[in-house]
């Protein structure tokens, strides 16, 4: 088969996984020294989501059949297959040509977990070790490998993951049954310890080699299986807080096979996906927490509203807020403000009382903020105690006439901030 | 009033600012050469690397580094009033003194510092969106349109991830290019539009990136809409996936 066909074949084959990373550590090797630039996406697809590192599979042979996976063992694509030199070869030349920051591979399972994963490993060792390469790698841990795999993986990698795939091991169970919940969490938590004790290497020498300083992530999908928002922000929650994950990523499902154990959806649940992701981003930059977002009584995001202004709507007791005396925790929860424009607040008003217009020219965006904030006394919204009204006004555009809905969809990279 | 020309360098922007700044009735003559104007004479201001330094010593010790900073990056963007906006700025300097900066409420304040972060935007941008294309030579040779004078900024980053390689930033639409062979980095202002043919393998790794690339696209998510706002058309046309084959 000839490269180009490869390629094809393996990049469907590895699409639907999600990343968006290129942070960590500088690496010397051959033609430079490659200094992460963070967030320097590279392209974007024509799904809007940005393109940073070669994204492939090694291969999409499979000896698993997960019902929700286009690679799965019963589907009947075309299969193929990479050799290490195919790769490391791919992938000097495209980032020598400025196309991509990196590597990501991944593979389906052929034959076992640990032979695939010797695989993957040969060809990173390729790069590294041959070719002397010094861009990102992002190296896909197979589920059920042996743990000094995992080790190695971390050695030549700048960022491993595990893919959770599915919220709960009852799901997982039911689509994924060859896949154990063990065989995931293991190899997850063997990585936070490998990482952290790294990182104490690191501490102690600098000659001590870099252990994954990307960290892990990992990705679960959303709408294949039950599970609500809920269970699916405190899944993420417990992993940024116990097992340290640098992200969680979400896949909107993607009803490319069909099978009587999936739901029967006919588009993937885009909005859905964006506003787990804002509610991410709400947990890791913005002060929140799970249980301010959700609860029992209402375990999913709204897909009208944005997470953040859903909850200063159920708050509205703890606003509006002065921006001229507020403190930047408090900044950051008011809907229309992102990071940058609290920091600008902040600073702007050490040197002067500060009015609505100049909210403006600080970047707020006041069709929404303008409900909650008040500057120098001064309240510019309509009733600050009627979220039915607010609601109401939230939802009409700037001529009275329905708003366009936002432009969602997946930009997995796009800050709760910068749209909410 | 009197309006103030300079040679159109930075240190020639700086002198013209040092002579203006002192001067209430000044104005800049944006977008040189200026026109004869019956109302405002135009005064030309010689560069002087001297009186510049002390110029932008004398602006950090009123209101701190930053300003300079913000000057030196508003200097490469390609806002038509440019040279006005930084009189303004420079006059707030003097004026406000060590809050300035603060100040991101006030007017000229806010266009400074938005100018400034627009140009670092663009530069950022395109440490991403910049393709090489190897030539016969081994050269690998780039082509960039970019809307503000960024070459200057993303230039070192180059040099570092390309170190060991001959390469060339060419910024065609003014005219200026970064040359690195042999280790050594030379920038140029009137590069010969003659460029070599691509180098036999060229035209087979772009084609294979361009199949990986329109194969990562995820068809039951097509979003061509927000493609756009992260790769404009304007910089379409110098980038490899966006070609034919």
């Amino acid at each position: 088969m000839d490269l180009r066909r490869k390629i094809e074949i393996l990049t469907a084959g590895a699409r639907y996984d999600a990343s968006c990373a290129s942070s960590g550590s500088t690496r010397s090797g051959a033609g430079g020294r490659a200094e992460r630039v963070p967030g320097c996406c590279h392209s974007w697809s024509a799904d809007g989501r940005c393109v940073s590192l070669l994204k492939i599979l090694l291969t999409n042979l499979c000896v698993y059949d997960c019902a929700y996976c286009v690679n799965r063992r019963s589907s009947d694509c075309p299969r193929a297959l990479l050799t290490p030199d195919e790769v490391a070869g791919l992938t000097m030349d495209f980032y020598r040509r400025n196309y991509i920051e990196g590597l990501f591979l991944s593979s389906g399972v052929a034959r076992s977990p640990d032979y695939t994963m010797e695989l993957l490993i040969a060809a990173v060792r390729r790069l590294r070790v041959d070719h002397k390469f010094p861009g990102y790698i992002h190296l896909k841990v197979i589920p059920g490998c042996d743990r000094r795999l995992v080790d190695l993986a971390a050695l030549y990698a700048d960022r491993v993951s595990v893919n959770i795939e599915l919220p709960s091991a009852a799901s997982l169970e039911r689509l994924a049954p060859e896949k154990s919940r063990d065989g995931v969490l293991k190899p997850m938590a063997r990585l936070a310890e490998t990482i952290a004790a790294g990182k104490e290497e690191r501490r102690r020498s600098r000659n001590a080699p870099p252990c994954a300083p990307g960290g892990q992530s990992t990705q679960l999908i959303v709408g294949a299986s039950p599970e609500s928002d809920l269970q699916i922000m405190k899944l993420s929650q417990s992993l940024y807080d116990k097992l340290g994950l640098r992200r969680v990523y979400y896949s909107a499902f993607v009803p490319a096979t069909t099978d009587s154990r999936l739901p029967a959806v006919k588009e993937p649940p885009l909005r859905r996906e964006h506003r787990l992701y804002q509610a991410d981003w709400l947990l890791r930059f913005y002060g929140f927490t799970t249980e301010e977002l959700l609860d029992e009584k209402c375990p999913c995001l709204d897909l009208t509203f944005d997470p953040k202004t859903v909850w200063a709507l159920r708050n509205l007791d703890r606003f509006p807020v002065e921006v001229n005396k507020a403190p930047y925790e408090e900044l950051l929860r008011v809907p229309g403000f992102g990071v940058l424009t609290a920091k600008r607040i902040v600073r702007a008003r050490r040197a002067g009382r500060l009015s609505l217009d100049d909210l403006r020219r600080l970047g707020a965006v006041m069709k929404r903020a303008v409900y909650f904030v008040t500057a120098g006394g001064i309240y510019g919204g309509l009733r600050r105690d009627d979220p039915a009204a607010i609601r109401a006004k939230l939802l009409e555009g700037p001529s009275g006439r329905p708003a366009q809905p936002e432009l969602f969809g997946a930009a997995a990279e796009t800050p709760a901030g910068a749209s909410a | 009033m009197s309006a103030y020309v300079h040679d159109g360098s930075f240190t020639g922007l700086v002198c013209a600012l040092a002579a203006a700044v002192s001067d209430p009735a000044a104005e800049m003559a944006d977008e040189t050469p200026a026109q004869d104007d019956l109302f405002a004479p135009a005064t030309e201001v010689k560069s002087d690397g001297r009186k510049a330094a002390d110029f932008l010593e004398r602006l950090t010790a009123v209101s701190g580094p930053e300003t300079v900073d913000n000057i030196k990056l508003c200097f490469l963007s390609k806002e038509k009033d440019r040279d006005s906006l930084l009189l303004a700025y420079a006059r707030r300097a003097f004026a406000a003194g060590k809050g300035l900066n603060d100040r991101l409420a006030d007017p000229v304040v806010n266009r400074a510092h938005r100018t400034a972060l627009a140009v670092l935007r663009e530069a950022h941008r395109f440490k991403g969106l910049l393709r090489f294309r190897e030539l016969e030579d081994g050269t690998l040779y780039s082509e960039i349109e970019p809307d503000h004078n960024i070459l200057p900024l993303i230039t070192n980053h180059f040099r570092r991830r390309m170190a060991g390689f001959n390469w060339i930033l060419h910024d065609k639409k003014r005219g200026l290019a970064a040359m690195h062979a042999g280790g050594r980095l030379r920038l140029v202002s009137a590069l010969e539009a003659s460029v070599p043919p691509p180098s036999e393998k060229e035209k087979r790794t772009a084609s294979l990136w361009r199949a990986f690339f329109d194969s990562v696209a995820i068809k039951e998510r097509l979003n061509p809409a927000l493609q756009r706002q992260f790769v404009p058309l304007k910089y379409r046309k110098n980038i490899t996936e966006f070609g034919e084959d």
